[in-house]
């Protein structure tokens, strides 16, 4: 209807005046945006209406599977999500309020646990992983002594069938997405990849673990970069060791979990001399399960 | 709240002077304003009798982001802009959508004259 539009343009016009939160007409606080269009309101403010919607097109359909869609207050373009605690371009909050499919998507305990190992790693940046081309072989070298197992053997080659199972809660758990089959398709691709063609050329490569590590914790990182950002090396890094355990995702947590309770911040260390312990299980286990 | 507004120009409401009273919710604004005619009005979407107003901004299609000033040129908009197909006033509708055009600006310039001007009665400006 023409009044509504006419009404919208008077709406948008003011807030790219930055006169404060639509809604409220205040000075936003706690800045959201919405998931399409980036219109900005105060967090409470778009929360508030946005469950005010919900509970009545509920009351209205019975079903919370038939929930209609939301729509922004100034532009009426449909989202599912508000984003909130923007400190960078990738360091965000993401509330999910509904998904495609009309359910709630919630991340489990499972996801956040792997969030915060992800968390744990930024409070104390180190300098050196600055984004530096030349610096970069370097900072690997420094990651790989960190990661590898006492006795480097490079077990990449070892296919996994929890793979693509761990990759997609990684990836949901960084990019607070549900809907990560592309991507895990793709990183999941890139790592089969690798594992063939360090099969193939496996009996040249293998006298240096080192290098192949590099190698592959780079392409895995360059591959995983456009995704979760700053986040890339780490999920390398992880992936890496979860592949190098052979162990299955339950048993992977359990001892991502003890190892962090003792030592706190040294979890990273306490793991990976975990890990190689557990290599003498692998054929057992693979064998059984 | 009351608010005492001018027809739009070029409208058979022109001459006139028009009260609306606004109800602001406690929830406002997450809920709509109600909003309706104290002054007599003659207009498709206007109930004759108790000046309530069909206009789906103030209903279904509310959203936070429209202020009491928004809702105040909305209404001016539909005066200028009746809206046969949804009538609250089914005569002045059966006027238009029989595309009767001159007698529905002469009823309704007749009810404005009547009850929308000073000297009838219609307040100039807001109390």
């Amino acid at each position: 209807m023409s009044l509504e539009a006419k009404g919208k343009r008077s709406a948008s016009e003011r807030t790219q005046v930055g006169e404060g939160c639509p809604i409220c007409l205040e000075p936003v606080t706690g800045e959201a945006f919405l998931d399409q269009c980036f219109h900005r309101f105060c967090y409470h403010c778009i929360l508030q209406w946005s469950e005010m919607v919900l509970a009545a097109s509920l009351a209205k359909s019975g079903n919370p599977k038939r929930v209609s869609s939301l729509e922004c207050p100034l532009c009426k373009t449909h989202y599912t999500s508000v984003i909130h605690d923007f400190v960078s371009g990738n360091k965000f909050r993401r509330d999910y309020l509904l998904s495609l499919d009309g359910s709630r998507f919630h991340l489990s305990e499972a996801h956040k646990k792997r969030q915060a190992v992800y968390s744990d790693q930024q409070e104390n940046p180190k300098p050196e992983e600055e984004e530096l081309p030349s610096a970069e072989a370097e900072v690997m070298i420094n990651n790989t002594n960190r990661a590898l197992p006492k006795n480097p053997k490079f077990r990449v080659v070892q296919s996994s069938r929890w793979l693509t199972c761990w990759v997609r809660r990684e990836l949901q758990a960084l990019m607070q997405e549900e809907d990560v089959d592309m991507v895990t398709h793709h990183i999941v691709g890139i790592v089969e990849f690798l594992q063939k063609q360090a099969k193939a050329g496996g009996v040249g490569r293998r006298a240096s673990s080192q290098t192949a590590y590099v190698d592959w914790h780079k392409a895995v990182s360059v591959a995983v970069q456009p995704f979760v950002f700053e986040n890339a090396r780490k999920f390398a890094e992880e992936l890496w060791r979860f592949l190098a355990s052979g162990i299955d995702i339950a048993f992977y947590d359990q001892l991502a979990l003890d190892g962090s309770e003792p030592t706190g911040s040294k979890r990273s260390d306490s793991l990976t001399s975990d890990v190689p312990e557990l290599d003498i299980y692998d054929d057992d286990l693979e064998s059984c399960s | 709240m009351e608010y005492g507004r001018q027809g739009p120009t070029d409208t058979p409401y022109q001459e006139g002077v028009f009260q609306l009273a606004i109800n602001v919710p406690e929830q406002y604004p997450l809920v709509p304003p109600q909003v309706r005619f104290i002054t007599k009005i003659f207009h498709p979407n206007v109930h004759f009798k108790t000046g309530e107003i069909c206009l789906d901004i103030l209903k279904t299609a509310w959203s936070p982001a429209w202020t009491l000033q928004s809702v105040c040129r909305a209404v001016i908009a539909l005066l200028a802009h009746p809206e046969a197909d949804s009538p609250l006033n089914c005569d002045a509708g059966n006027l238009l959508r029989s595309g009767d055009n001159r007698g529905f600006r002469s009823m309704s310039r007749m009810y404005t004259r009547l009850c929308a001007t000073q000297s009838n009665g219609g307040q100039p400006n807001s109390s």
